[in-house]
């Protein structure tokens, strides 16, 4: 018996409990009247809708006959896993390392993530994005980049 | 090991002493929370670039309209100190907090200095079902028929908005006001369309519609009138109205910038405001030069304060015990 | 005639050194902006301000406009090549471009979306040229109702876009149309949905999501899936450029693209974006195969690139005879003109005309200077796509980090993408149309606002709209578009069960 609780389902079912805050979090905001609307009212409106489809949705699939794609193997996992962390890695150490730095770390790391062969292209690249970032957005167009606490900030 | 650190220090400190004492060694942002080709943006950037040029380093103006400029002076406050964050500014800053939308006002910020003021302008279609040639009929017919006069607005918060507020609380009538998001192109563009039949925008964002005749220009909300050739119209305070409002403009930025900073800063400001050239400028856009610096203009925004806030009580908008 | 002797002497100026260098920088500059994720043609158009200032108001409007026209030439490189938006008008040039990318026919999309881009950009001038003070005055008589009634006719129009899956179809445009009231609303500065969070007071930007629904979910589902080496064959001149069918097909969609994208353009709000999608759902109504959408159709790909390229002149229409700029990058022109006390509004005619006609005089160079300048680049770009994922990847993720950064300075809107990235990894699985989405966040704002100011004028009696032409017209045009398309007997009923069968994004 296929189980009918994947992913897909939860993603509706959070939309379905969604739908219902946004319009919960609408009433509080105030509707004014019809010659007057308030702040409230469209979102409360958009609320209810999607609650109302996120239902249906639900309901509709809990009815039929499960239909799953196959999940994803464990190296498609890993992958968008490790993906995923990186660009993480990226935001968060960003202000702590600086923008060079955590660059050369997130290129080579998804290069091997993707099975690049060897250490020295992933590190050629790297270090190339690396450089045309610190050029072309740094030195030609005065984008504010973090440096990193120990470059002063 | 020890030697790394050495080493590392050795570096790191000169660069961190040399960066505050040849200032500005990088570009410099400005916030201006308004949109582009707004009157304020416009008036703020050759001043901009005046100083630009005396400092050697690029002022890039970064706008960010919202929130009756809000959101801009949100993130002017958040900034470092540092001199390389720095902000426009305008009358919204008196009325924001009086009105509930921030908790900042004048008295958050580092000021730099004083420029140009502005007042805003009442104008009428000419392709409406109603059509007023002057202000007293307009006056006339939103008191006969109150909440049938549709008033297209700036954004809520946004300094014309509060201009709009004090005109319909200082004259007593009932007017539907319609805010149109932005600073004045949209009200403008409303009213020339005939979808509202009176509008309160900047003169410089409805000259180009007064002179094609497209609006009517009924009457100026600033204590003196608007110069030539628009020197005809009245101001609502000769109609017997107390109604007058305007807007100042400067540059301020986050608290606690360091003293030699805020003096290059002010001083640059000084002197690009003096500018004859600038001056020629400012009238032609139908502003009144005036150069306030940095000291007076808490003091002056303080009395303004007091005056705001009766207007605005009196227009049913103020929402702070203060 | 008038015009034209008056548009000899803009020749005649705008042959100037400078005017001609102004066009062919901003262009160029356009152009590379277009091509970098992230980065679009506003910010830069804000940058180089400054710079235009010593030379006078033509020659900055004429590099400015270069900027945002050379944008929307470039941005549709990367959403060919990687299904990367260049910037926002570029999305809808992904759903089909990156599918011929991957069909090997990279080239001739490149190739195409250039020429489209260059007709659209004459036809666009010739709009402008000749009906611009008409329009001028028609745009004005929009007032919140006709807005209103587009907004309806818009939804209802682009409803095509999602026929396969109406449900979540209808629950990606609620989340979109919900995204878009996140923050302060300038109708009355009332902060939603924020919870206090400053970040959010600012609103949830479009383009960190569009990268992150095309770009990073592409990257995602590329990573996901065995690499497997093509089989490496010499790239054949012959594959750098469209072929007969190819040309034959994009004709018309080129033509009416640009009708359609100059007359959006008039419009305030995101135009270059709508433009692309009501081209782009415009061919698929028109198309004898719809189904092909989504899988590689040259229609689907040309339309909307000469769209928003003519949206761009239509654009101009608005702030030249009006002064009323409503797209962000003609408020940084008009800002530009004001600088040096040129007020474009009904009386620049009188006041400076030679502004007006020099800068169409050089549009009309620049136009032809940038299709000179992308169509040997084809060949250079095309190439790019052939680089390995292991490498093209990384390298593409952080210029889009990057990329996504630099427009507001926030780390934030780095989030958002990176969010919007794994959710929409997801969502092509689980065959979420994405457009409903974005269609709903481009189109959410000007909805409400349009809504709660017509109900303000209205005091609440909408039954008003109906003594308003133009918006009882805009009404009934949503209403046939809504019949027609629930009873296409007009087009008989091999046409409906097409439709049935035919796959959509």
């Amino acid at each position: 018996m296929e189980r009918r609780l994947t992913l897909e389902t939860l993603f509706e079912a959070v939309l379905t409990v969604l739908g219902a805050a946004i319009a919960a979090v609408s009433w509080s905001y105030g509707f004014g009247t019809l010659a007057r609307p308030g702040p409230g009212l469209y979102p409360f409106c958009i609320g209810v809708a999607t609650a109302l489809f996120g239902a249906v949705a639900l309901a509709s699939r809990l009815r039929e006959p499960a239909r799953r794609e196959p999940p994803l193997d464990p190296v498609a996992r890993r992958r968008l896993a490790l993906l995923s962390g990186i660009f993480v890695f990226w935001i968060v150490a960003m202000p702590v390392l600086g923008y060079v730095v955590v660059t050369l770390i997130a290129v080579y790391a998804s290069a091997k993530t993707l099975e690049l062969e060897g250490h020295v292209k992933p590190l050629a690249v790297a270090g190339g994005t690396a450089l045309f970032i610190y050029v072309l957005f740094d030195h030609w167009l005065y984008i504010d980049l973090p440096r990193g606490m120990l470059a002063g900030g | 090991m020890k030697r790394w650190a050495m080493a590392v220090l050795g570096v790191c400190l000169p660069a961190m002493a040399h960066a505050a004492s040849s200032y500005p060694v990088k570009p410099i942002n400005c916030i201006v929370a308004v949109e582009a080709g707004a009157d304020g943006d416009v008036l703020v950037r050759p001043i901009l670039q005046r100083v630009s040029k005396m400092l050697g380093q690029p002022i890039v103006v970064v706008n960010k309209p919202g929130g009756g400029s809000s959101i801009g002076y949100r993130e002017i406050h958040a900034a470092r100190p540092d001199g390389y964050t720095i902000g426009w500014g305008s009358a919204t800053i008196i009325t924001n907090k009086l009105q509930g939308v921030s908790p900042l006002d004048y008295h958050d910020f580092t000021h730099l200095g004083g420029y140009a003021t502005f007042f805003p302008i009442v104008i009428a279609a000419t392709k409406s079902k109603p059509q007023f040639n002057t202000i007293q009929e307009v006056i006339a017919y939103a008191k006969a028929n109150p909440g049938k006069l549709n008033m297209s607005t700036a954004g809520v918060g946004q300094s014309w908005w509060v201009a709009a507020m004090a005109f319909i609380g200082g004259t007593g009538i009932n007017a539907n006001s319609i805010p149109q998001p932005g600073a004045g192109a949209m009200t403008v563009a409303q009213v020339a369309g005939g979808h509202a039949e009176v509008g309160v925008a900047a003169l410089g964002s409805a000259k180009s519609m007064v002179d094609s005749g497209q609006v009517k220009f009924l009457a100026t909300l600033g204590d003196g009138r608007a110069p030539a050739p628009y020197d005809k119209y009245p101001t609502m305070k000769e109609l017997g109205y107390d109604v007058s409002w305007e807007s100042t403009n400067f540059i301020m930025g986050p608290q606690n910038m360091p003293k030699e900073v805020v003096a290059i800063l002010a001083g640059a400001i000084e002197k690009a405001t003096k500018d004859p050239e600038y001056v020629k400028f400012a009238i032609e856009r139908n502003t009144r030069w005036e150069y306030i610096p940095p000291g007076d203009i808490v003091p002056s925004f303080d009395k303004r304060r007091a005056v705001v806030r009766d207007i605005m009580s009196k227009a049913g908008i103020l929402k702070e015990a203060k | 005639m008038e015009g034209l002797h008056l548009l000899l002497n803009g020749f005649a100026s705008s042959f100037t050194a400078v005017n001609l260098l102004a066009c062919f920088i901003g262009a160029l500059i356009g152009t590379l902006v277009g091509v970098l994720p992230g980065l679009g043609p506003t910010a830069t158009m804000a940058l180089i301000l400054p710079f235009t200032l010593p030379y006078g108001p033509t020659t900055g409007l004429i590099m400015m406009t270069g900027v945002w026209y050379g944008a929307m030439y470039g941005g549709s490189t990367t959403s060919i090549l990687v299904n990367i938006p260049g910037e926002a008008a570029s999305v809808v040039t992904c759903f089909d471009g990156y599918q011929m990318c991957r069909k090997g026919r990279a080239g001739p999309a490149l190739a195409l979306v250039a020429s489209g881009s260059f007709i659209a950009g004459t036809i666009g001038l010739l709009g402008l040229q000749f009906f611009a003070p008409l329009l001028g005055n028609a745009a004005l008589s929009f007032g919140p109702p006709e807005f209103l009634c587009f907004m309806i006719f818009a939804f209802v129009l682009l409803s095509n876009l999602s026929s396969e899956a109406p449900l979540k179809g209808a629950l990606m445009i609620t989340l979109g149309l919900f995204l878009s009231t996140v923050g302060i609303n300038p109708m009355d500065s009332y902060p939603r949905f924020t919870f206090g969070s400053e970040k959010l007071m600012l609103g949830i930007d479009f383009l960190p999501i569009a990268m992150g629904l095309f770009g990073i979910a592409e990257i995602l589902s590329i990573a996901v899936e065995k690499y497997v080496k093509p089989v490496v064959h010499q790239v054949r001149l012959r594959d750098l450029y469209p072929n007969g069918d190819e040309v034959r097909r994009s004709v018309k969609p080129m033509l009416r693209g640009s009708v359609l994208g100059f007359f959006v353009g008039l419009l305030p709000g995101p135009c270059t974006v709508i433009s692309t999608f009501a081209a782009y759902s415009l061919e698929k109504r028109l198309s004898r195969h719809p189904e092909q959408f989504g899988h590689g159709a040259v229609e689907g790909v040309v339309a909307p690139e000469s769209a928003n390229n003519s949206a761009v002149m239509g654009s101009m229409v608005p702030l030249l005879t009006l002064g009323i700029p409503f797209a962000a990058p003609s408020a940084i022109m008009l800002a530009g003109l004001r600088m040096h006390n040129v007020e474009p509004g009904p009386m620049l005619f009188t006041t400076n005309p030679d502004v007006f006609w020099t800068f169409i005089a050089a549009m009309y160079v620049g136009n032809l200077m940038l299709l000179v300048l992308n169509l040997p680049l084809v060949g250079l770009f095309a190439r790019v796509a052939l680089i390995r994922p292991q490498i093209l990847l990384p390298v593409i993720s952080v210029l889009c980090l990057v990329g996504v950064y630099s427009v507001r300075n926030a780390m934030f809107d780095v989030w958002v993408m990176v969010i919007a990235g794994i959710l929409g990894f997801f969502l092509r699985r689980w065959k979420y149309p994405v457009s409903p989405f974005i269609i709903g966040l481009v189109l959410g704002p000007t909805t409400e606002n349009s809504l709660r100011q017509t109900l303000l004028m209205f005091q609440g009696d909408v039954a008003g709209i109906g003594d308003r032409p133009l918006a009882v017209a805009l009404l009934a045009l949503a209403v046939a578009f809504l019949v027609f398309r629930h009873w296409p007997w007009a087009r008989g009923k091999g046409y409906a069960l097409k439709m049935e069968e035919g796959k959509s994004l």
